[in-house]
């Protein structure tokens, strides 16, 4: 479903000189399975994540990557969310003075019309927010606020899975979800990931630690170092990873 | 907290009063044989100077063109400022020590000349000097280092002496007086001089085109990191005359100096019009800090005499990566007219503003800078506090221009305001100006007084009033003391306390 | 701050002159005399006079037309009853409950200054009313229009004592120019809502020009929203005369190619614990120019004065010109004074996530642009609020 092959990215701010931070990724996510991306801080984990979702200043500069056959770095950002990538964002963006509810609703409907849909309608979007929300168990007047204004680090990582449970994407990418969430909280959204899982769904998990891996079982895992995979395996990978340490793999693999 | 608020309110009026002598250790006046231009100014005043100078021709035609020009220009009147008007024929613009041009070495400087820099904490003679400003001791002694200034004195029209110089060019720097340049160093002083401040910029820049009698000019070769602090002291002691000095310091490609200039004069009841111009250069990837503490004698309470300093400041940021730093603590004259700025215009350079501008007693301050964005991710940033106390006038005006040019510009301008009793004024007057989308310009202001509960809260502990405001002042002003030398930021807190003394109960 | 060409006689353009010799064949009555005193002083305004640097009057009316004025260029806002001012004078007016007589009467008290195009338009009104807002009276609409030569009015509206009342002007010129000035009396505890909307055509030189008055306990929120014109000025001259009163003075610019707009508040406060607000947010496109100059004056005596300025702008493209000129002047100790600007671009982090969700990038930009200027037009009461988004938002998509 998703194919990278021989990936590299620069990373290009301004005000910030250029940086090479992928250096050949080759990665295959077949249809039905979650991939775990794990490494150390800085090894390229995030900007994987922005590359395949298309942040601007994020370039590929040799290589490639497909999603279901389609060149996945020719489109626009909204172009590719509307063929089904979704990023659940390590830090999810604070946009003052545009509701929550105001802002899905216009990003399904974009999504929708784009794939030359229907768009939803108003009592139908309500009730599937209402019954995602209290999956999720999330104050329905959260949904009423501007997005991710003032919320805490725990409620900002739910909304996100709530997004992204509205929307239903092919490929789903959490990078660091579990990052700022409590025991209770993470059991929430990995119960929200994961009923997401199904045979024409691909989901890359991206994280530093094993504990999230507990809750959103990955068929395989990729060790990340220095813009490299250097290491694949089974779910035991995470758990070795867990009790050896990065450095002895990344020694190892010289 | 009503008995605090009435000893603040009696504490105004104390310091309106209190606004005297005492207080201004520098009010003295330098007994010496004096040699004056006379009265006015005409064609013949500046023939007269340049002659004094012994200039070559190419600076008189200069003075001259100035002089013309003007004639014709009209005294800007937008500052929120008020004075009678100033008759510029009623001053001497030329002043000196007798034989002053002849001085050989220190040992020709007479000994009341030497004893008046010693009493204002300048020791002029090398191995006297373990720092350049007195006050800073007990932190030197502190330190292993004893840092060491080079001095450029300047006495009324004349530089009286210049320590240092061998050492400064045994390290390719060129420290020495305006005069004196003209002279040795014709070629670099006419490539740069009016390239940054043209002769006729404005009313007073123009004025001083045409009459400057002396000041500093410095040339940092390049690559070279100035060995030690440079500094220009200027004393203005002559009854009826004026100080138009004019400063250049060019720092050429990847070289870095920091430099200090004091002022202080005697006080005399009479207005002492002080019209300055300093340009600087920096060049590609050239460093230049400079730091003010000016000290003029501001009048007495009732605001009867001071000097009105009109300053025209500016540095140009000629090459790419080069950086300059204005830091100033304004706390003398009575009126004070001056915007230090920066043209931002190779690439990547970044200009600086920090400044502390205290009025107190009956002076009037106007002031600020202007950072103009012409080159591509330009950076500035801005710091500025005003105290207001007394029944004074402080306002911070300032100009922030992104031209279309200059992408990936950046400001940070920070402007607060304190005031102190309730017969004075706080005034903030930006001009923010961008053609750049891709620019980011942010501007903050504020006004408070000083806080009766701070004030409550210190004196519950034990502080003093005067201690209190002190601390609380200190902690108003301590981002931009911070960016001073540290010799310098001793005597700048110290005259901080001193110029607010008085000011509350 | 007095300007450099105030201390002498100017020497007047051709058109000021030509403004001035007019009102000779008028029989002047003593305010009008005494406003065309004060235009006398400058003439119609240029660059070079401070507070005119971003809205050359002079430069702009100097251009010959080039024939593009259109009728009026968007829809007025709504109201209960109201009045309409086009080329002639007062083309329509029904006001139900509350008081009026054509024209202005003599002004009795202390006139604030309004500016060059304030004194111009009360020395040369064409036309005017003075309307008293009776209890319970409708909101008033006052619509201005017209397409070509010059237009000025002159209004005076009072707000009795403990009245609550709104008005809604639409300042909507096609082309030409004009100045409206507008003299808004608040009595103590009276409370006035003003809704400005401007547009106006690419050639017209346009300007809404109020002076307002607040007594003790008097409440003013005033929402703009403007669209530039050639040249659009909004001037609003505000003095809190007595103890308490409150005002808001909030609005949002949005400006394509080729129009510009510049807001110009001046508030005194004079009496003791009277508040400000201000936020006025603005979005400018490649060729539009937008300015902004606030400036608050506390005088000596007015104590525990609180007051804020808030200027936001975007620069949506390359090309585009914000400037600001945000101003204090303070004279009392007690106080809380503050205020901010920032200039920049749309926030690229936000942009992304939205686009990552699935916005296309021009949708995108605008819903984060209308949420950015939403927030200065929601003091606006219901009615001219939606009126205002909606204006804002069908400029934003383009619809």
């Amino acid at each position: 479903m998703l194919e990278l092959k021989d990936l590299r990215a620069r990373l290009s701010l301004e005000g910030a000189p250029d940086r090479d931070i992928l250096n050949g990724v080759t990665l295959t996510v077949p249809a039905g399975e979650v991939h775990a991306i794990m490494g150390p801080n800085g090894s390229g984990k995030s900007t994987l994540s922005y590359l395949l979702a298309g942040r601007p200043g994020y370039e590929a500069t040799s290589g490639s990557a497909h999603f279901l056959g389609e060149d996945l770095l020719a489109l626009e950002p909204e172009a590719r969310a509307a063929k089904g990538v979704f990023l659940s964002f390590q830090y999810p963006v604070e946009i003052p003075g545009v509701p929550v509810m105001t802002f899905v609703r216009a990003a399904m409907n974009a999504q929708r019309t784009s794939r030359g849909e229907a768009e939803i309608s108003a009592p139908d979007f309500l009730k599937k927010s209402r019954a995602i929300a209290e999956r999720l168990r999330m104050d329905p007047d959260m949904l009423k606020r501007p997005l991710n204004v003032g919320f805490s680090g725990g409620e900002k990582k739910r909304l996100e899975i709530y997004q992204m449970l509205m929307l239903e994407p092919r490929l789903m990418i959490l990078d660091e979800t579990d990052s700022g969430l409590d025991i209770d909280a993470l059991r929430i959204v990995s119960e929200g990931v994961n009923a997401l899982r199904s045979p024409d769904r691909a989901m890359l998990v991206i994280t530093h630690y094993q504990r999230l891996l507990d809750h959103i079982r990955p068929d395989r895992v990729h060790v990340l170092s220095a813009g490299r995979i250097i290491a694949s395996g089974g779910p035991e990978l995470a758990l070795r990873l867990e009790s050896e340490g990065y450095d002895a793999l990344i020694a190892g693999a010289g | 907290m009503p008995d605090v608020k009435e000893n603040i309110e009696a504490g105004t009026i104390e310091a309106v009063r209190g606004l005297e002598a005492d207080r201004y250790s520098e009010g003295f006046v330098t007994d010496i044989e004096q040699e004056l231009a006379p009265r006015g100014l005409t064609q013949e005043t500046v023939r007269f100077i340049s002659a004094k100078k012994e200039e070559p021709e190419w600076m008189l035609r200069w003075r001259l063109d100035a002089f013309e020009r003007w004639q014709e220009m009209e005294e800007p009147d937008w500052a929120l400022l008020s004075y009678p008007p100033i008759d510029y024929q009623d001053a001497h613009y030329y002043a000196a020590p007798k034989n002053a041009s002849k001085y050989k070495s220190i040992d020709d400087v007479p000994k009341e000349i030497l004893d008046t820099y010693a009493k204002l904490g300048i020791p002029l003679r090398e191995q006297e000097v373990l720092l350049g400003v007195e006050g800073a001791k007990e932190t030197a002694a502190a330190a292993r280092e004893t840092p060491r200034v080079a001095v450029d004195a300047v006495f009324d029209s004349v530089s009286v002496a210049t320590t240092f110089k061998e050492e400064l060019a045994r390290a390719g720097v060129i420290f020495m007086s305006f005069s004196e340049a003209v002279r040795e160093h014709p070629d670099l002083v006419r490539r740069y001089l009016g390239t940054v401040v043209p002769p006729t910029d404005n009313f007073f820049a123009t004025l001083n085109s045409a009459v400057f009698s002396d000041g500093t000019f410095v040339y940092i070769p390049k690559g070279v990191r100035c060995p030690m602090e440079l500094s220009t002291y200027f004393r203005m002691n002559a009854r009826g005359s004026g100080q138009f000095e004019r400063t250049l310091i060019i720092a050429d490609e990847g070289s870095y100096v920091s430099y200090l200039e004091g002022c202080t004069a005697p006080m005399r009841d009479e207005n002492q019009l002080h019209a300055a111009v300093v340009e600087l250069v920096a060049l590609e990837g050239a460093e230049i800090r400079y730091s003010t503490v000016q000290n003029w004698w501001p009048g007495d309470s009732e605001g009867k005499g001071g000097v009105y300093n009109f300053v025209t400041k500016r540095g140009d940021c000629r090459g790419a990566r080069s950086r300059i730093s204005w830091t100033q603590v304004e706390t003398g004259s009575a009126i004070t007219w001056k915007y230090p700025s920066c043209i931002l215009r190779g690439d990547d350079s970044v200009g600086e503003f920090y400044s502390i501008a205290v009025t107190n007693g009956r002076q009037q301050a106007d002031t600020g800078t202007k950072m103009i964005h012409l080159g591509r991710n330009t950076r500035s940033r801005i710091i500025s506090k005003g105290i207001s106390a007394g029944r004074s006038n402080n306002t911070y005006r300032g100009l922030v221009s992104v031209h279309p040019r200059a992408s990936g510009a950046r400001n940070f301008t920070q402007c607060d305001s304190l005031l102190i009793g309730s017969s004075s004024g706080a005034h903030t007057v930006p001009y923010i100006e961008n053609r750049r989308a891709d620019a980011q310009l942010e501007h903050e202001a504020t006004t408070t007084r000083l806080s009766e509960d701070q004030l409550f809260y210190a004196r519950q502990r034990g502080l003093g009033e005067e201690q209190a405001v002190a601390l609380l002042v200190n902690g108003f002003v301590r981002d931009v003391i911070q960016k001073l030398p540290m010799e310098f930021a001793v005597e700048a807190q110290k005259l901080l306390e001193v110029s607010l003394e008085g000011s509350v109960g | 701050m007095s300007s450099s060409l105030s201390a002498s006689a100017p020497l007047l353009d051709a058109r000021s002159s030509g403004l001035l010799a007019r009102l000779e064949a008028m029989d002047p009555s003593p305010s009008r005399l005494r406003a065309r005193e004060a235009f006398a002083r400058t003439g119609l305004p240029h660059r070079r006079i401070e507070g005119w640097r971003w809205s050359d009057v002079r430069a702009a009316l100097s251009r010959p037309p080039a024939g593009g004025a259109t009728d009026a260029p968007a829809t007025p806002l709504a109201g209960g009853s109201g009045l309409a001012f086009g080329e002639g004078g007062l083309t329509a007016g029904e006001l139900a409950v509350s008081s009026w007589t054509r024209g202005v009467s003599e002004n009795e008290a202390r006139v604030p200054d309004v500016g060059a195009l304030g004194w111009l338009a009360e020395a040369l009104a064409l036309d005017g009313a003075d309307i008293t807002l009776a209890p319970g009276a409708q909101p008033l609409a006052l619509v201005f229009s017209g397409r070509e030569g010059d237009r000025f009015v002159h209004l005076r509206i009072r707000v009795p004592q403990g009245v609550e009342a709104q008005v809604a002007e639409s300042h909507l010129s096609g082309g030409g120019f004009s100045s409206v000035r507008v003299d808004y009396v608040l009595e103590a505890g009276a409370s006035l809502h003003r809704s400005v909307f401007l547009a106006g055509g690419a050639e017209c030189v346009q300007a809404a020009v109020a002076s307002v008055r607040l007594a003790p306990g008097a409440r003013f929120h005033q929402t703009f929203l403007s669209l530039g014109a050639g040249l659009s000025r909004l001037e609003t001259a505000l003095t809190h005369e007595g103890d308490g009163s409150e005002a808001v003075l909030d609005g949002a610019y949005l400006l394509g190619e080729g129009r510009r707009t510049d807001v110009v508040t001046r508030v005194d406060h004079l009496g003791v614990g009277a508040s400000t607000r201000q936020l006025v947010r603005g979005a400018v496109k490649s060729g539009g120019r937008g300015a902004f100059q606030g400036r608050f004056h506390v005088a000596r005596h007015a104590q525990k004065t609180d007051a804020r300025m808030q200027h936001h702008a975007l620069l949506l493209e390359e090309g585009a010109e914000v400037n600001a000129k945000p101003e204090l002047e303070i004279y009392a100790d007690d106080v809380q004074c503050a205020h901010g600007a920032t200039t920049g671009a749309l926030d690229e982090a936000a942009l992304f996530y939205m686009r990552q969700r699935g916005l296309p990038l021009a949708q995108a930009r605008a819903l984060l642009t209308l949420s950015f200027i939403a927030s200065a037009l929601e003091s606006a009461p219901s009615g001219p609020r939606e009126a205002l988004l909606g204006e804002a938002e069908r400029w934003l998509t383009g619809a």
